[in-house]
């Protein structure tokens, strides 16, 4: 670690430059200040690609720790929150590209998880299990196709700003989200029409 | 649906379309059912999305995040360590084995007044005469 920070963090709301300036001299408690504050777009980013779970909370610690050793030679050309969104997603793709490799190895957790939808039986659901429909749902995605859906639709970033993350052309990111747009809609196209109609949905609706 | 008109409709999802672009979405919309049907899916597609949004890794994050900066940094002044000692123990009997051989030929190649530990050192023979060659032929009384 970096020499203990004694400084005291007083400020209600430092600015990301102040808080930068912080950790750079070894300030733990600004870096830790820096972490809650992008903990969010963060755990969108890499919970969007991986799901729930321990692999995720090790790629959204990894992406901070790689922030923390680049802290000297990070530019403040680029936003803070796009900074890190790199990071988590790159981290996020080889994540998926390492459990391709590895499912390959172990086919049988695929059929698992298909018939843990199956048993949800002909009923109502609540939030939280709508929740969880829509990211399994978002889960089945090729990987190209959700890092789009993923930047675009969860977090919000613009077709140039994705374009700028992944370093692709604008036309190739609109392409992958309607790919991805439409196969969420063929997985939801149920949900989608019983919300209509009441609000709610059966769980064995769902095309999954 | 052709793909200009279908990334017209995902840009619109965003706000990123021009006055001339709005309004061509608008004659679409007002003039293609299928395109209209279609912006309907998206935009019902877009709502459900947003609520699945992830906010957290869970509480206390940031204390993980520390502790495992910790962890990570004490393990890399280890490995520095454990680098440096595996080098020693692999250079070693390369350097003794360069002395050895060094060391052989000086005794081989020196004149048999020399001790056997200085003629293996290389190191000149210490007697008066070889003082007064080395010192003072050399140093006093330069050429």
């Amino acid at each position: 670690m970096r020499s203990n920070g004694s400084t005291r963090i007083t400020d209600s709301f430092p600015t990301d430059a102040e808080l930068l300036s912080r950790a750079r001299s070894g300030d733990h408690a600004a870096f830790r200040l820096l972490v809650n504050r992008y903990e969010p777009i963060v755990a969108s980013t890499v919970q969007g690609m991986l799901g729930r779970g321990s692999e995720a909370e090790d790629v959204g610690q990894e992406t901070f720790i790689r922030f923390y050793h680049a802290l000297d030679s990070f530019r403040e050309d680029s936003t803070l929150k796009t900074y890190l969104t790199r990071i988590a997603i790159n981290l996020s793709l080889n994540e998926l590209k390492r459990r391709k490799k590895k499912q390959v190895r172990f086919t049988g957790i695929e059929t698992l998880e298909e018939r843990d939808f199956a048993t949800s039986g002909n009923r109502v659901i609540d939030e939280n299990e709508r929740k969880h429909l829509v990211r399994k749902a978002i889960d089945r995605l090729d990987p190209k196709h959700k890092a789009v859906v993923v930047l675009r639709m969860l977090n919000g970033y613009s077709t140039k700003e994705t374009a700028d993350l992944l370093n692709l052309p604008q036309g190739t990111v609109l392409s992958r989200l309607s790919r991805g747009m439409k196969s969420l809609e063929q997985l939801l196209k149920p949900y989608i029409a019983n919300d209509e109609k009441t609000g709610t949905t059966s769980a064995t609706s769902f095309a999954l | 649906m052709k793909r200009p008109e279908q990334h017209l409709l995902l840009r619109s999802l965003s706000n990123e379309l021009s006055e001339r672009e709005v309004e061509e979405l608008n004659r679409l919309l007002r003039d293609d059912a299928e395109i209209q049907a279609e912006y309907d899916n998206l935009v019902k597609t877009e709502n459900i999305l947003a609520d699945a949004r992830y906010e957290s890794f869970g509480p206390s994050f940031a204390d993980r995040v520390m502790e495992r900066l910790g962890k990570k940094e004490e393990s890399w002044q280890f490995s520095l360590s454990d680098a440096l000692a595996s080098l020693f123990t692999r250079i070693a009997p390369i350097a003794v084995a360069v002395a050895l051989v060094l060391g052989i030929y000086n005794i081989t190649a020196s004149n048999s007044t020399e001790s056997p530990i200085e003629a293996a050192l290389g190191l000149h023979p210490v007697t008066v005469d070889a003082a007064y060659e080395t010192a003072l032929t050399d140093m006093i009384l330069p050429q």
